[in-house]
Protein backbone atom coordinates (compact mmCIF):
# COMPACT_ATOMS: atom_id res chain seq x y z
CA UNK A 1 0.00 0.00 0.00
CA UNK A 2 0.92 3.49 -0.99
CA UNK A 3 0.45 5.87 2.25
CA UNK A 4 0.60 9.78 1.33
CA UNK A 5 0.99 11.83 4.58
CA UNK A 6 0.41 15.28 4.08
CA UNK A 7 1.24 17.84 7.42
CA UNK A 8 3.25 21.28 7.52
CA UNK A 9 4.84 19.87 10.80
CA UNK A 10 7.62 17.92 10.43
CA UNK A 11 6.86 16.44 13.95
CA UNK A 12 3.64 15.35 12.82
CA UNK A 13 4.63 13.67 9.97
CA UNK A 14 7.07 12.14 11.81
CA UNK A 15 5.04 10.34 14.36
CA UNK A 16 1.90 9.48 11.32
CA UNK A 17 5.14 7.37 9.84
CA UNK A 18 6.02 5.93 12.60
CA UNK A 19 2.76 4.61 13.88
CA UNK A 20 1.80 3.72 9.63
CA UNK A 21 4.86 1.88 9.23
CA UNK A 22 4.33 0.06 12.67
CA UNK A 23 0.91 -0.70 11.36
CA UNK A 24 1.43 -1.52 8.10
CA UNK A 25 5.53 -2.80 7.59
CA UNK A 26 5.66 -3.12 3.75
CA UNK A 27 4.04 0.42 3.18
CA UNK A 28 5.73 3.09 1.07
CA UNK A 29 5.72 6.09 2.34
CA UNK A 30 5.58 9.91 0.72
CA UNK A 31 5.46 13.10 2.70
CA UNK A 32 4.10 16.35 1.46
CA UNK A 33 3.94 19.72 3.42
CA UNK A 34 0.85 21.60 2.19
CA UNK A 35 -2.21 21.09 0.26
CA UNK A 36 -0.40 21.82 -3.70
CA UNK A 37 2.55 19.75 -2.40
CA UNK A 38 0.30 16.62 -2.19
CA UNK A 39 -1.41 17.23 -5.80
CA UNK A 40 2.32 17.22 -7.11
CA UNK A 41 2.99 14.08 -4.49
CA UNK A 42 -0.04 12.40 -5.99
CA UNK A 43 0.56 13.29 -9.72
CA UNK A 44 3.95 11.62 -8.89
CA UNK A 45 3.41 8.71 -6.90
CA UNK A 46 -0.48 7.56 -7.09
CA UNK A 47 -0.75 6.67 -3.58
CA UNK A 48 -3.88 4.87 -2.54
CA UNK A 49 -4.30 6.58 0.95
CA UNK A 50 -3.92 10.21 1.71
CA UNK A 51 -3.63 11.30 5.19
CA UNK A 52 -4.80 15.15 5.24
CA UNK A 53 -3.70 17.87 7.71
CA UNK A 54 -6.73 20.26 7.20
CA UNK A 55 -4.50 23.75 8.45
CA UNK A 56 -1.77 24.64 6.00
CA UNK A 57 -0.24 27.23 4.89
CA UNK A 58 -0.40 27.96 0.87
CA UNK A 59 -3.33 25.31 0.10
CA UNK A 60 -5.04 24.01 3.22
CA UNK A 61 -6.17 20.16 3.38
CA UNK A 62 -10.68 20.85 1.92
CA UNK A 63 -9.33 22.38 -0.92
CA UNK A 64 -6.73 20.07 -1.39
CA UNK A 65 -8.76 16.89 -1.25
CA UNK A 66 -11.47 19.08 -3.47
CA UNK A 67 -8.92 18.60 -6.15
CA UNK A 68 -8.44 15.59 -5.56
CA UNK A 69 -11.97 14.18 -5.77
CA UNK A 70 -11.54 15.51 -9.47
CA UNK A 71 -9.39 12.78 -10.56
CA UNK A 72 -10.45 9.64 -12.37
CA UNK A 73 -9.27 7.50 -9.55
CA UNK A 74 -8.82 9.22 -6.79
CA UNK A 75 -6.77 8.13 -3.66
CA UNK A 76 -8.53 7.99 -0.58
CA UNK A 77 -8.55 10.74 1.91
CA UNK A 78 -8.59 10.90 5.91
CA UNK A 79 -8.38 14.29 7.19
CA UNK A 80 -6.43 14.70 10.57
CA UNK A 81 -6.63 17.82 12.64
CA UNK A 82 -5.70 18.82 16.50
CA UNK A 83 -8.62 20.68 17.39
CA UNK A 84 -11.13 22.07 15.22
CA UNK A 85 -14.95 21.90 16.62
CA UNK A 86 -16.59 22.89 13.42
CA UNK A 87 -14.68 20.49 11.03
CA UNK A 88 -15.20 17.98 13.06
CA UNK A 89 -18.97 18.31 13.12
CA UNK A 90 -19.11 18.56 9.60
CA UNK A 91 -17.08 15.38 8.96
CA UNK A 92 -19.42 13.66 11.25
CA UNK A 93 -22.69 15.08 9.74
CA UNK A 94 -20.99 14.12 5.96
CA UNK A 95 -19.70 10.71 7.32
CA UNK A 96 -15.84 11.88 6.09
CA UNK A 97 -13.34 9.88 8.12
CA UNK A 98 -10.94 11.38 10.10
CA UNK A 99 -8.57 11.73 12.74
CA UNK A 100 -7.81 13.64 16.05
CA UNK A 101 -4.48 14.16 16.85
CA UNK A 102 -2.63 13.25 19.23
CA UNK A 103 -3.61 10.23 16.70
CA UNK A 104 -4.28 6.67 18.11
CA UNK A 105 -3.20 3.99 16.81
CA UNK A 106 -6.12 1.57 17.15
CA UNK A 107 -8.27 4.49 15.13
CA UNK A 108 -5.73 4.67 12.84
CA UNK A 109 -5.60 1.45 12.33
CA UNK A 110 -9.33 1.01 11.91
CA UNK A 111 -9.19 3.62 9.42
CA UNK A 112 -6.35 1.94 7.56
CA UNK A 113 -8.80 -0.88 7.24
CA UNK A 114 -11.75 1.08 5.43
CA UNK A 115 -11.23 2.60 2.01
CA UNK A 116 -13.13 5.75 1.92
CA UNK A 117 -13.22 8.23 -1.06
CA UNK A 118 -14.05 11.99 -0.65
CA UNK A 119 -16.12 13.60 -3.06
CA UNK A 120 -16.16 16.96 -3.81
CA UNK A 121 -19.75 17.40 -3.16
CA UNK A 122 -19.23 16.53 0.61
CA UNK A 123 -16.40 18.60 0.72
CA UNK A 124 -18.46 21.42 -0.64
CA UNK A 125 -20.98 20.87 2.33
CA UNK A 126 -18.17 20.54 5.06
CA UNK A 127 -17.22 24.22 3.66
CA UNK A 128 -20.59 25.13 3.44
CA UNK A 129 -21.04 24.30 7.25
CA UNK A 130 -18.00 25.75 8.36
CA UNK A 131 -19.17 29.41 6.71
CA UNK A 132 -16.16 28.47 5.22
CA UNK A 133 -16.71 28.46 1.67
CA UNK A 134 -13.63 30.81 0.61
CA UNK A 135 -12.68 30.89 -3.16
CA UNK A 136 -10.05 28.10 -4.06
CA UNK A 137 -6.29 29.38 -3.90
CA UNK A 138 -6.15 27.06 -6.81
CA UNK A 139 -7.44 25.73 -10.02
CA UNK A 140 -6.77 22.42 -10.97
CA UNK A 141 -7.01 20.99 -14.39
CA UNK A 142 -7.04 17.10 -15.16
CA UNK A 143 -5.03 16.00 -17.87
CA UNK A 144 -4.00 12.63 -18.50
CA UNK A 145 -4.55 11.66 -14.98
CA UNK A 146 -2.39 14.26 -13.75
CA UNK A 147 -3.49 16.88 -11.67
CA UNK A 148 -1.86 20.50 -12.67
CA UNK A 149 -2.82 23.50 -10.31
CA UNK A 150 -2.73 27.07 -11.35
CA UNK A 151 -2.60 29.86 -8.68
CA UNK A 152 -5.53 31.91 -8.65
CA UNK A 153 -3.17 35.14 -8.04
CA UNK A 154 -1.58 34.23 -11.36
CA UNK A 155 -4.40 33.92 -13.31
CA UNK A 156 -4.97 36.96 -15.47
CA UNK A 157 -8.27 35.90 -16.86
CA UNK A 158 -10.58 33.26 -17.90
CA UNK A 159 -12.55 33.38 -20.97
CA UNK A 160 -15.40 31.30 -22.11
CA UNK A 161 -14.74 29.49 -25.47
CA UNK A 162 -17.11 27.49 -26.36
CA UNK A 163 -18.43 24.52 -24.06
CA UNK A 164 -15.12 25.65 -22.01
CA UNK A 165 -13.99 28.20 -19.71
CA UNK A 166 -9.80 29.02 -21.22
CA UNK A 167 -8.12 29.99 -17.94
CA UNK A 168 -4.95 32.39 -18.90
CA UNK A 169 -1.90 33.13 -17.04
CA UNK A 170 1.00 35.66 -18.61
CA UNK A 171 2.42 31.90 -19.95
CA UNK A 172 -0.44 29.00 -19.60
CA UNK A 173 -3.81 28.69 -21.14
CA UNK A 174 -5.80 25.44 -19.74
CA UNK A 175 -9.22 24.49 -20.16
CA UNK A 176 -11.95 23.97 -17.15
CA UNK A 177 -15.45 22.87 -17.45
CA UNK A 178 -16.65 25.39 -14.43
CA UNK A 179 -18.60 28.38 -15.38
CA UNK A 180 -18.16 31.55 -15.80
CA UNK A 181 -20.69 32.36 -13.90
CA UNK A 182 -19.90 30.45 -10.68
CA UNK A 183 -16.11 31.78 -11.36
CA UNK A 184 -17.24 34.83 -11.46
CA UNK A 185 -18.99 34.54 -8.14
CA UNK A 186 -16.27 32.85 -6.50
CA UNK A 187 -13.80 35.11 -7.20
CA UNK A 188 -15.61 38.06 -7.03
CA UNK A 189 -12.96 40.02 -4.74
CA UNK A 190 -10.48 39.64 -7.48
CA UNK A 191 -12.03 39.35 -10.70
CA UNK A 192 -13.92 41.92 -12.86
CA UNK A 193 -16.46 41.19 -15.55
CA UNK A 194 -15.67 42.56 -18.71
CA UNK A 195 -17.16 41.05 -21.39
CA UNK A 196 -20.55 38.70 -21.51
CA UNK A 197 -17.63 36.33 -22.39
CA UNK A 198 -14.61 37.17 -19.95
CA UNK A 199 -13.59 38.16 -16.17
CA UNK A 200 -10.26 39.75 -15.58
CA UNK A 201 -7.93 39.82 -12.24
CA UNK A 202 -8.41 43.48 -10.88
CA UNK A 203 -4.28 43.06 -9.89
CA UNK A 204 -3.31 41.85 -13.50
CA UNK A 205 -5.08 45.33 -15.52
CA UNK A 206 -2.76 47.88 -16.47
CA UNK A 207 -5.42 50.53 -18.23
CA UNK A 208 -7.90 50.45 -20.97
CA UNK A 209 -7.30 51.91 -24.61
CA UNK A 210 -9.74 52.70 -27.53
CA UNK A 211 -9.21 50.65 -30.43
CA UNK A 212 -9.25 52.35 -34.17
CA UNK A 213 -12.81 50.20 -34.35
CA UNK A 214 -14.00 52.87 -31.61
CA UNK A 215 -14.05 49.49 -28.99
CA UNK A 216 -12.44 49.99 -25.46
CA UNK A 217 -9.93 47.05 -24.71
CA UNK A 218 -8.18 46.45 -21.41
CA UNK A 219 -4.85 46.02 -21.40
CA UNK A 220 -3.44 43.20 -18.54
CA UNK A 221 0.32 43.09 -17.13
CA UNK A 222 2.25 40.61 -18.91
CA UNK A 223 -0.31 40.00 -21.43
CA UNK A 224 0.47 40.95 -25.40
CA UNK A 225 -3.42 40.33 -26.44
CA UNK A 226 -6.36 43.03 -25.22
CA UNK A 227 -9.19 42.10 -24.44
CA UNK A 228 -12.58 43.74 -25.43
CA UNK A 229 -14.70 45.82 -23.00
CA UNK A 230 -18.39 45.17 -24.28
CA UNK A 231 -20.36 48.39 -24.21
CA UNK A 232 -22.45 47.27 -20.99
CA UNK A 233 -19.61 47.35 -19.07
CA UNK A 234 -17.52 49.51 -20.27
CA UNK A 235 -18.14 52.33 -17.35
CA UNK A 236 -17.89 50.20 -14.51
CA UNK A 237 -14.39 49.19 -15.71
CA UNK A 238 -13.58 52.49 -16.35
CA UNK A 239 -14.42 53.54 -12.97
CA UNK A 240 -12.43 50.66 -11.31
CA UNK A 241 -9.56 51.87 -13.20
CA UNK A 242 -10.10 55.55 -11.89
CA UNK A 243 -11.03 54.34 -8.40
CA UNK B 1 -38.64 40.98 48.64
CA UNK B 2 -38.64 42.30 45.18
CA UNK B 3 -37.66 39.19 43.75
CA UNK B 4 -40.36 37.11 45.72
CA UNK B 5 -42.71 39.91 44.78
CA UNK B 6 -41.90 39.20 41.05
CA UNK B 7 -42.03 35.43 41.27
CA UNK B 8 -44.97 35.33 42.91
CA UNK B 9 -47.27 37.82 41.78
CA UNK B 10 -46.14 38.79 38.64
CA UNK B 11 -47.26 37.72 35.31
CA UNK B 12 -44.33 35.16 34.21
CA UNK B 13 -45.65 33.82 31.09
CA UNK B 14 -42.95 33.86 27.95
CA UNK B 15 -42.26 37.83 26.89
CA UNK B 16 -43.83 39.24 30.37
CA UNK B 17 -41.84 42.19 30.21
CA UNK B 18 -41.53 45.18 31.90
CA UNK B 19 -44.50 46.52 29.52
CA UNK B 20 -47.21 43.87 30.33
CA UNK B 21 -46.41 44.12 33.85
CA UNK B 22 -46.48 47.84 34.08
CA UNK B 23 -50.09 47.40 32.88
CA UNK B 24 -50.63 44.41 34.54
CA UNK B 25 -49.94 47.16 38.29
CA UNK B 26 -52.16 49.47 36.75
CA UNK B 27 -54.62 47.44 36.78
CA UNK B 28 -54.54 45.83 39.93
CA UNK B 29 -54.07 49.38 41.35
CA UNK B 30 -57.09 50.83 39.39
CA UNK B 31 -59.09 47.67 40.58
CA UNK B 32 -58.22 48.53 44.36
CA UNK B 33 -59.06 51.87 44.16
CA UNK B 34 -62.49 50.93 42.13
CA UNK B 35 -63.47 48.52 45.05
CA UNK B 36 -62.58 51.19 47.90
CA UNK B 37 -65.07 53.71 45.76
CA UNK B 38 -67.33 51.13 45.37
CA UNK B 39 -67.83 50.27 49.09
CA UNK B 40 -66.65 52.98 51.27
CA UNK B 41 -68.24 55.73 49.71
CA UNK B 42 -71.35 53.96 48.22
CA UNK B 43 -71.04 55.08 44.82
CA UNK B 44 -73.21 52.96 41.73
CA UNK B 45 -71.65 50.28 40.52
CA UNK B 46 -71.27 51.81 37.13
CA UNK B 47 -69.03 54.43 38.44
CA UNK B 48 -66.81 52.25 40.14
CA UNK B 49 -66.14 50.46 36.88
CA UNK B 50 -65.87 53.79 35.10
CA UNK B 51 -63.37 54.85 37.79
CA UNK B 52 -61.47 51.29 37.50
CA UNK B 53 -61.66 51.89 33.51
CA UNK B 54 -60.31 55.61 34.27
CA UNK B 55 -57.48 55.19 36.77
CA UNK B 56 -56.00 52.01 34.87
CA UNK B 57 -55.92 53.62 31.39
CA UNK B 58 -54.42 56.62 32.32
CA UNK B 59 -51.83 55.20 34.57
CA UNK B 60 -50.35 52.60 31.61
CA UNK B 61 -50.39 55.76 29.23
CA UNK B 62 -48.62 57.89 31.98
CA UNK B 63 -45.98 55.03 32.95
CA UNK B 64 -45.21 53.65 28.90
CA UNK B 65 -44.26 56.46 27.42
CA UNK B 66 -41.12 57.22 29.99
CA UNK B 67 -40.35 53.09 30.04
CA UNK B 68 -40.18 53.49 25.89
CA UNK B 69 -37.99 56.53 26.70
CA UNK B 70 -35.27 55.25 29.09
CA UNK B 71 -35.31 51.82 28.30
CA UNK B 72 -32.42 52.12 26.28
CA UNK B 73 -31.12 53.80 29.32
CA UNK B 74 -31.65 51.10 32.09
CA UNK B 75 -29.91 49.16 29.56
CA UNK B 76 -27.42 50.63 29.66
CA UNK B 77 -27.18 50.54 33.86
CA UNK B 78 -26.62 53.99 34.17
CA UNK B 79 -29.25 53.77 36.60
CA UNK B 80 -29.59 56.17 39.00
CA UNK B 81 -30.04 58.63 36.06
CA UNK B 82 -32.71 55.92 34.22
CA UNK B 83 -34.28 55.81 37.40
CA UNK B 84 -34.53 59.93 38.25
CA UNK B 85 -35.44 60.51 34.34
CA UNK B 86 -38.34 57.61 34.10
CA UNK B 87 -40.08 58.63 37.23
CA UNK B 88 -39.70 62.64 36.62
CA UNK B 89 -41.34 61.69 32.97
CA UNK B 90 -43.72 59.28 34.17
CA UNK B 91 -44.86 62.26 37.10
CA UNK B 92 -45.28 64.92 33.91
CA UNK B 93 -47.10 63.05 32.12
CA UNK B 94 -49.71 61.82 34.60
CA UNK B 95 -49.83 64.89 35.60
CA UNK B 96 -50.32 66.74 32.12
CA UNK B 97 -53.00 63.89 31.52
CA UNK B 98 -55.11 64.58 34.60
CA UNK B 99 -55.00 68.26 34.35
CA UNK B 100 -55.94 67.83 30.63
CA UNK B 101 -58.90 65.16 31.56
CA UNK B 102 -60.41 67.75 34.19
CA UNK B 103 -60.32 70.69 31.74
CA UNK B 104 -61.72 69.01 28.78
CA UNK B 105 -63.23 66.12 29.93
CA UNK B 106 -67.32 66.80 30.23
CA UNK B 107 -67.55 63.27 32.12
CA UNK B 108 -67.38 62.91 36.10
CA UNK B 109 -63.82 61.33 36.62
CA UNK B 110 -63.05 59.94 39.69
CA UNK B 111 -66.39 59.45 40.95
CA UNK B 112 -64.94 59.84 44.48
CA UNK B 113 -63.94 63.19 44.10
CA UNK B 114 -66.30 66.19 43.68
CA UNK B 115 -66.32 67.34 39.89
CA UNK B 116 -65.40 69.28 38.43
CA UNK B 117 -62.81 69.49 40.88
CA UNK B 118 -61.91 72.77 42.92
CA UNK B 119 -58.66 72.27 42.57
CA UNK B 120 -57.79 70.34 39.09
CA UNK B 121 -53.50 71.16 40.20
CA UNK B 122 -54.34 69.11 43.75
CA UNK B 123 -56.24 66.12 41.81
CA UNK B 124 -53.38 65.68 39.06
CA UNK B 125 -51.13 65.89 41.45
CA UNK B 126 -52.72 63.27 43.67
CA UNK B 127 -52.60 61.12 40.15
CA UNK B 128 -49.23 61.39 39.24
CA UNK B 129 -47.99 60.63 42.48
CA UNK B 130 -49.65 57.64 42.35
CA UNK B 131 -48.47 56.87 38.82
CA UNK B 132 -44.39 57.40 40.76
CA UNK B 133 -45.21 55.29 43.04
CA UNK B 134 -47.07 52.61 40.29
CA UNK B 135 -43.79 53.16 38.36
CA UNK B 136 -40.87 52.64 40.52
CA UNK B 137 -42.08 49.50 42.30
CA UNK B 138 -42.01 47.89 38.46
CA UNK B 139 -38.49 49.92 37.53
CA UNK B 140 -37.40 48.01 40.40
CA UNK B 141 -38.36 44.77 39.37
CA UNK B 142 -37.61 45.55 35.76
CA UNK B 143 -33.99 45.99 37.44
CA UNK B 144 -33.28 43.59 39.59
CA UNK B 145 -34.70 40.74 36.98
CA UNK B 146 -32.03 42.61 34.57
CA UNK B 147 -29.49 41.81 37.07
CA UNK B 148 -30.48 38.31 37.94
CA UNK B 149 -30.02 37.73 34.23
CA UNK B 150 -26.91 39.73 33.53
CA UNK B 151 -24.83 37.43 36.62
CA UNK B 152 -26.03 34.15 34.87
CA UNK B 153 -25.04 35.00 31.70
CA UNK B 154 -21.57 35.89 32.99
CA UNK B 155 -21.59 32.72 34.96
CA UNK B 156 -21.84 30.58 31.66
CA UNK B 157 -20.42 31.92 28.66
CA UNK B 158 -18.09 34.72 29.71
CA UNK B 159 -16.16 32.07 32.16
CA UNK B 160 -15.67 29.73 29.21
CA UNK B 161 -14.75 32.96 26.91
CA UNK B 162 -12.06 34.09 29.43
CA UNK B 163 -10.71 30.46 29.67
CA UNK B 164 -9.89 30.32 25.80
CA UNK B 165 -9.10 33.57 25.44
CA UNK B 166 -6.11 32.85 27.79
CA UNK B 167 -4.83 29.64 25.23
CA UNK B 168 -5.88 28.49 22.03
CA UNK B 169 -7.32 25.01 22.70
CA UNK B 170 -5.66 24.29 19.07
CA UNK B 171 -2.04 24.78 20.52
CA UNK B 172 -2.85 22.45 23.04
CA UNK B 173 -3.62 19.79 21.25
CA UNK B 174 -1.06 20.39 17.92
CA UNK B 175 1.36 20.27 21.21
CA UNK B 176 0.26 17.17 22.91
CA UNK B 177 1.02 15.47 18.91
CA UNK B 178 4.55 16.74 18.82
CA UNK B 179 5.37 15.51 21.82
CA UNK B 180 3.61 12.16 21.09
CA UNK B 181 6.05 12.31 18.23
CA UNK B 182 9.18 12.93 19.83
CA UNK B 183 8.90 10.66 22.65
CA UNK B 184 10.43 8.04 20.42
CA UNK B 185 12.45 9.92 18.14
CA UNK B 186 14.48 12.24 20.61
CA UNK B 187 12.74 11.63 24.55
CA UNK B 188 14.80 14.16 25.78
CA UNK B 189 13.24 17.00 23.66
CA UNK B 190 10.23 15.61 24.89
CA UNK B 191 10.56 15.35 28.38
CA UNK B 192 12.03 19.27 27.98
CA UNK B 193 8.76 20.18 25.78
CA UNK B 194 6.58 18.74 28.46
CA UNK B 195 8.26 20.98 31.25
CA UNK B 196 7.96 24.09 29.54
CA UNK B 197 4.21 23.20 28.54
CA UNK B 198 3.75 22.68 32.64
CA UNK B 199 5.33 25.90 33.17
CA UNK B 200 2.79 27.63 30.87
CA UNK B 201 -0.04 26.25 31.59
CA UNK B 202 1.06 26.63 35.33
CA UNK B 203 0.58 30.54 35.17
CA UNK B 204 -2.27 30.44 32.13
CA UNK B 205 -4.86 28.62 34.52
CA UNK B 206 -3.96 30.63 37.40
CA UNK B 207 -7.36 32.73 38.37
CA UNK B 208 -5.38 35.74 40.20
CA UNK B 209 -3.82 37.91 37.78
CA UNK B 210 -1.47 39.11 39.77
CA UNK B 211 1.60 41.55 39.06
CA UNK B 212 5.01 39.94 38.33
CA UNK B 213 8.35 41.52 36.40
CA UNK B 214 8.34 41.68 33.04
CA UNK B 215 11.54 39.96 33.51
CA UNK B 216 9.22 36.89 34.63
CA UNK B 217 6.79 37.80 32.12
CA UNK B 218 9.62 37.31 29.08
CA UNK B 219 10.58 33.64 30.54
CA UNK B 220 7.28 32.52 30.28
CA UNK B 221 7.14 33.36 27.08
CA UNK B 222 10.67 31.87 25.70
CA UNK B 223 9.19 28.56 26.99
CA UNK B 224 5.95 28.90 25.31
CA UNK B 225 8.08 30.06 22.51
CA UNK B 226 10.27 26.71 22.77
CA UNK B 227 6.46 24.84 22.33
CA UNK B 228 6.02 26.50 19.05
CA UNK B 229 9.46 26.13 17.74
CA UNK B 230 9.57 22.49 17.85
CA UNK B 231 6.10 22.03 15.76
CA UNK B 232 7.20 24.91 13.44
CA UNK B 233 10.84 24.45 13.50
CA UNK B 234 12.47 26.93 11.26
CA UNK B 235 10.13 28.69 10.32
CA UNK B 236 9.54 30.35 13.47
CA UNK B 237 12.44 33.53 14.43
CA UNK B 238 12.10 35.61 17.33
CA UNK B 239 13.63 38.69 17.97
CA UNK B 240 14.06 40.09 21.25
CA UNK B 241 15.68 43.52 22.14
CA UNK B 242 14.92 44.26 25.95
CA UNK B 243 16.41 47.35 27.63
CA UNK B 244 17.74 46.41 31.06
CA UNK B 245 15.20 49.07 32.82
CA UNK B 246 12.39 47.08 31.42
CA UNK B 247 13.11 44.29 33.11
CA UNK B 248 12.30 45.19 36.46
CA UNK B 249 8.87 46.41 35.25
CA UNK B 250 5.78 45.15 36.86
CA UNK B 251 3.25 43.75 34.36
CA UNK B 252 -0.06 42.13 34.97
CA UNK B 253 0.86 38.23 34.61
CA UNK B 254 0.13 36.52 30.82
CA UNK B 255 0.81 40.24 29.12
CA UNK B 256 3.07 39.14 26.74
CA UNK B 257 2.66 35.70 26.13
CA UNK B 258 -0.97 35.79 24.21
CA UNK B 259 0.61 38.63 21.66
CA UNK B 260 2.57 36.59 20.83
CA UNK B 261 0.69 33.39 20.53
CA UNK B 262 -1.42 35.65 18.23
CA UNK B 263 1.53 36.79 16.17
CA UNK B 264 2.51 33.41 15.95
CA UNK B 265 -1.11 31.97 14.92
CA UNK B 266 -1.46 34.97 12.00
CA UNK B 267 1.92 35.91 11.36
CA UNK B 268 3.94 32.55 10.88
CA UNK B 269 1.58 29.35 10.85
CA UNK B 270 -0.20 30.70 7.30
CA UNK B 271 3.14 31.01 5.40
CA UNK B 272 5.47 28.13 4.68
CA UNK B 273 8.86 30.17 4.83
CA UNK B 274 7.64 31.53 8.35
CA UNK B 275 9.16 34.52 9.65
CA UNK B 276 10.68 37.24 12.08
CA UNK B 277 8.14 37.93 15.35
CA UNK B 278 10.14 41.03 17.29
CA UNK B 279 9.71 41.70 20.79
CA UNK B 280 10.97 45.24 22.06
CA UNK B 281 10.80 46.26 25.31
CA UNK B 282 11.59 49.67 26.95
CA UNK B 283 11.28 52.21 29.42
CA UNK B 284 11.27 55.95 28.66
CA UNK B 285 9.86 58.89 30.51
CA UNK B 286 8.52 56.92 33.04
CA UNK B 287 6.59 54.48 30.86
CA UNK B 288 6.96 50.72 29.75
CA UNK B 289 6.91 50.07 26.43
CA UNK B 290 6.33 46.87 24.63
CA UNK B 291 5.78 46.27 20.95
CA UNK B 292 5.65 42.91 19.14
CA UNK B 293 4.96 42.71 15.97
CA UNK B 294 4.94 39.58 12.89
CA UNK B 295 4.81 39.61 9.61
CA UNK B 296 1.66 39.56 7.16
CA UNK B 297 1.21 36.44 5.01
CA UNK B 298 1.59 37.77 1.69
CA UNK B 299 -1.67 36.27 -0.02
CA UNK B 300 -4.58 37.08 1.43
CA UNK B 301 -5.53 33.09 1.14
CA UNK B 302 -2.77 32.28 3.35
CA UNK B 303 -4.01 34.39 6.18
CA UNK B 304 -5.92 32.80 9.15
CA UNK B 305 -9.34 33.89 8.78
CA UNK B 306 -9.05 35.98 12.13
CA UNK B 307 -12.43 36.78 13.82
CA UNK B 308 -9.98 39.43 15.77
CA UNK B 309 -12.07 38.44 19.24
CA UNK B 310 -8.65 36.74 20.51
CA UNK B 311 -7.35 40.34 19.66
CA UNK B 312 -10.04 41.98 21.38
CA UNK B 313 -10.29 39.83 24.44
CA UNK B 314 -6.35 40.38 24.87
CA UNK B 315 -6.58 43.90 24.44
CA UNK B 316 -9.82 44.66 27.33
CA UNK B 317 -8.16 41.76 29.84
CA UNK B 318 -4.90 44.40 29.40
CA UNK B 319 -6.67 47.47 29.52
CA UNK B 320 -8.91 46.36 32.72
CA UNK B 321 -5.31 44.99 34.21
CA UNK B 322 -2.86 48.04 33.89
CA UNK B 323 -5.90 50.27 34.36
CA UNK B 324 -6.73 53.42 33.21
CA UNK B 325 -3.57 55.31 31.92
CA UNK B 326 -2.43 52.46 29.17
CA UNK B 327 -2.41 52.86 25.52
CA UNK B 328 -2.08 50.01 23.07
CA UNK B 329 -1.89 50.42 19.46
CA UNK B 330 -2.33 47.70 16.39
CA UNK B 331 -1.21 48.93 12.96
CA UNK B 332 -1.74 46.70 10.54
CA UNK B 333 0.29 47.32 7.43
CA UNK B 334 0.79 45.42 4.00
CA UNK B 335 3.99 43.77 5.28
CA UNK B 336 3.98 44.11 9.12
CA UNK B 337 1.18 43.39 11.67
CA UNK B 338 2.17 45.56 14.66
CA UNK B 339 0.67 45.88 18.60
CA UNK B 340 2.02 48.08 21.13
CA UNK B 341 1.76 49.15 24.71
CA UNK B 342 1.76 51.88 26.05
CA UNK B 343 1.59 51.44 30.71
CA UNK B 344 2.55 54.02 33.16
CA UNK B 345 5.61 52.71 34.76
CA UNK B 346 4.80 50.49 37.77
CA UNK B 347 7.51 50.12 40.23
CA UNK B 348 8.24 47.20 42.37
CA UNK B 349 8.44 49.25 44.99
CA UNK B 350 4.98 50.71 44.18
CA UNK B 351 3.47 48.06 43.66
CA UNK B 352 2.03 45.58 45.90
Amino acid sequence: MKVLIVDDEKLARERLKQLVSGLVPDTELFEASNGREALFAVNASHPDLVLMDIRMPIMDGLESAMHLSHMENPPSVIFTTAYDQHAVAAFEVNAVDYLLKPIRKDRLETALGKVSSVSAQQIRQIQGEQELASPRSHISVQLRGQITVIPVSEIAYFMADNKYVRVCTPTERHYIEDSLVSLEQEFEDRFLRIHRNAIVSIAHIRGMEKQPSGRWHVRLKDVDETLEVSRRHTAAVRSWIKG
Amino acid sequence: MIRTLRKRYLLRFKGAGIFSNTVFVAVIFALMSALVVYRALGVTLFSAASEFVQIALLMSAATFVPIRLSYRVIQRQSLLIAVIISLATAGAVAFGLTLTVAHYYPWPIFPSLPWPPSEPHLVAMQVSLMTILVYSLVIQIAVSARRERMARRMNTSNRMKALQARIRPHFFFNTLNSVASLIRSDPESAEKAIEDLADVFRVVIRADRKLVSLAEEIEIAKQYLNIEKLRLGERLTVEWHTSEDALNAKVPSMTLQPLLENAVYHGIEPSMTGGVVTVDCSCEDERLHILVTNPVPELKSERHKGNKVALKNIQERLKRQFGGDVRINIRDTRERFNISIDAPLMHPRLAK
